[in-house]
């Protein structure tokens, strides 16, 4: 299987402090990498390390093939990225049409294939309204809409249903599954929902600035590493459709 | 004295068709220095023309010219300074609009034949000279090609700054090209407007569109209007009280705003 992410040994030092260290995973074709640990971890530091917008001091890091300095626009379009809860200007007139538009480019610019885009997460109905006026769900769903209709190879994605509705969210992991599944797409996904763990995930990798373990779901919930790390015992609640 | 008559004078043709070249350009442009934040960068870059009209003045140049070659490159200078210091942005731009309108108050006193102060703060729309159009019609010219080419990259950029740079957007390269545009564009308007109203020409209109529209699209259209609305009742009112245009386009377009900043509760409260 192909390599989409390889990170060997990273080293990353902010305001003088490493942030990360030694830290070594990989995410393959096909593969959903659930990235766990505790908040400050640095969880969100190696998904920026990956997308090149922080620079790393010790290690290697290759996406697609390439260290992230030198991904190109038409890399970047096949990795899908999705921030942790967005912070943005509310006060700026913007639909999510023209956002969308924007974002996605000539390809969908008719409205049709808009509607196309947001029907993945449920969301059709979200086109004409006012970006401003969204809640925090529903934001976030356009965005993941937008990172999944380009048809990536990666996707690197920081909490990505946080705030969304319990059935939207796992429609939404449905469709990474489908994507896995067919289309042999890699997911690197930062999650604190044990129970999307368990149920989508197929290698989970436990960092707190260190690797602190590694393994397939059921080995690593019941880890004790996993209690020390939360500060209390780990029970998985499965979400019913 | 009526309209037909004012028409008669080649200052007034001149000022008229550079309000219409103002007003074709500067509200569009305005929305976008509205969303990404750079209204105050805007400024500094207006000062800039403190030094840019003294040098002009040295060196025996026409001040336009002068000043399309001074803007651009203060704001390359103010974006070199942000990129490399961890200076707030707010407080690099006052120690850059406190400098260079020091230096060239500074450089202007030494003049042997003293600059009017008052024409370069508050503009001197009725002196613009055939030249001076001809810079507008290129900058405005320039000013379009940019917005059409940039407008989603800026759209992208100022609904969220590291999403569009890991979705491949060159962020950097965007805003300093955006900058650059912009420079040239309040240089080229500070014969006409002067260096205090500028600002409010690029920022009133479309601040005062936000509060009015509910689509990117309908704040382009609302701030154009809102902008050729000013430029006439402040020509008006400039022909009318001796009042410098400039300094009577930005009390138009203040007026304008505070009324729908004011109104803007209700039409929340009645989802007019």
């Amino acid at each position: 299987m192909v390599n989409l992410l390889e990170v060997f040994e990273l080293g990353v030092s902010l305001g003088g402090r490493w942030v990360l260290e030694g830290v070594s995973l990989s995410v393959s074709e096909g593969e959903f990498v659930a990235l766990l640990g505790p908040n400050g971890a640095g969880k969100t530091t190696l998904l920026r390390v990956a997308l090149g917008l922080i620079p790393y001091q010790r290690g290697e890091v290759r996406v697609l093939g390439k260290p992230p300095a030198k991904l190109t626009p038409a890399d970047r379009a096949r990795i899908g990225y999705v921030p942790q809860a967005l912070q943005f200007d509310r006060t700026m007139p913007l639909l999510v049409s023209e956002l969308l538009r924007a974002m996605l480019g000539e390809m969908f610019s008719r409205r049709t294939a808009l509607l196309h885009v947001l029907q993945a997460v449920d969301a059709e109905h979200l086109l004409d309204r006012e970006v401003r006026a969204l809640s925090g769900g529903e934001l976030q769903r356009v965005v993941v809409a937008a990172a999944l209709a380009l048809e990536p190879h990666l996707l690197l994605l920081d909490e990505p249903a946080t705030g969304i509705d319990v059935g939207v969210r796992l429609q939404f992991y449905d469709l990474i599954e489908e994507q896995r599944k067919q289309r042999g797409v890699g997911a690197l996904v930062v999650s604190h929902d044990l129970s999307i763990v368990s149920r989508y995930a197929t290698r989970v990798v436990c960092i707190h600035h260190r690797l602190l373990c590694t393994g397939t779901p059921q080995e690593v919930l019941q880890m004790p590493v996993m209690e020390e790390l939360y500060g209390h015992p780990i029970s998985v609640y499965h979400h019913e459709h | 004295m009526s309209l037909l008559d004012w028409l008669g004078f080649e200052f007034v043709r001149n000022a008229l068709l550079a309000m219409a070249l103002l007003a074709a350009f500067y509200p569009l442009l305005g929305v976008y220095v509205v969303g990404q934040r750079v209204a105050y960068f805007g400024d500094a870059v207006a000062h800039s023309a403190f030094v840019g009209a003294a040098l002009a003045a040295i060196l025996g140049w026409q001040m336009g010219s002068v000043l399309l070659i001074t803007a651009p490159l203060f704001a390359l200078l103010i974006a070199w300074f942000q990129q490399r210091t961890n200076l707030p942005t707010d407080v690099l731009l006052v120690v850059a609009i406190t400098s260079v309108s020091a230096a060239g108050i500074a450089l202007v006193s030494l003049l042997e034949t003293p600059l009017s102060l008052s024409a370069l703060l508050f503009g001197d729309l009725l002196a613009i000279d055939r030249s001076d159009l001809w810079r507008l019609l290129g900058v405005d010219c320039i000013g379009v090609a940019m917005l059409l080419l940039l407008s989603r990259p800026l759209i992208r950029i100022g609904f969220h700054r590291e999403l569009a740079q890991a979705q491949g957007v060159p962020v950097r390269a965007v805003e300093t090209l955006f900058l650059v545009g912009l420079a040239l564009v309040v240089a080229v308007g500070i014969r006409a407007v002067g260096i205090l109203p500028i600002s409010a020409l690029l920022v009133l209109p479309a601040a005062t569109a936000r509060t009015l529209s509910h689509s990117f699209r309908g704040m382009l259209f609302a701030s154009a209007g809102i902008g050729w609305l000013c430029l006439i009742v402040g020509f008006g009112l400039a022909l009318w009280q001796p009042i410098p245009p400039g300094a009577a386009v930005a009390l138009v377009a203040t007026m304008l705003f505070i009324l729908t900043a004011g109104v803007a509760p209700l039409r929340k409260e009645h989802g007019w």
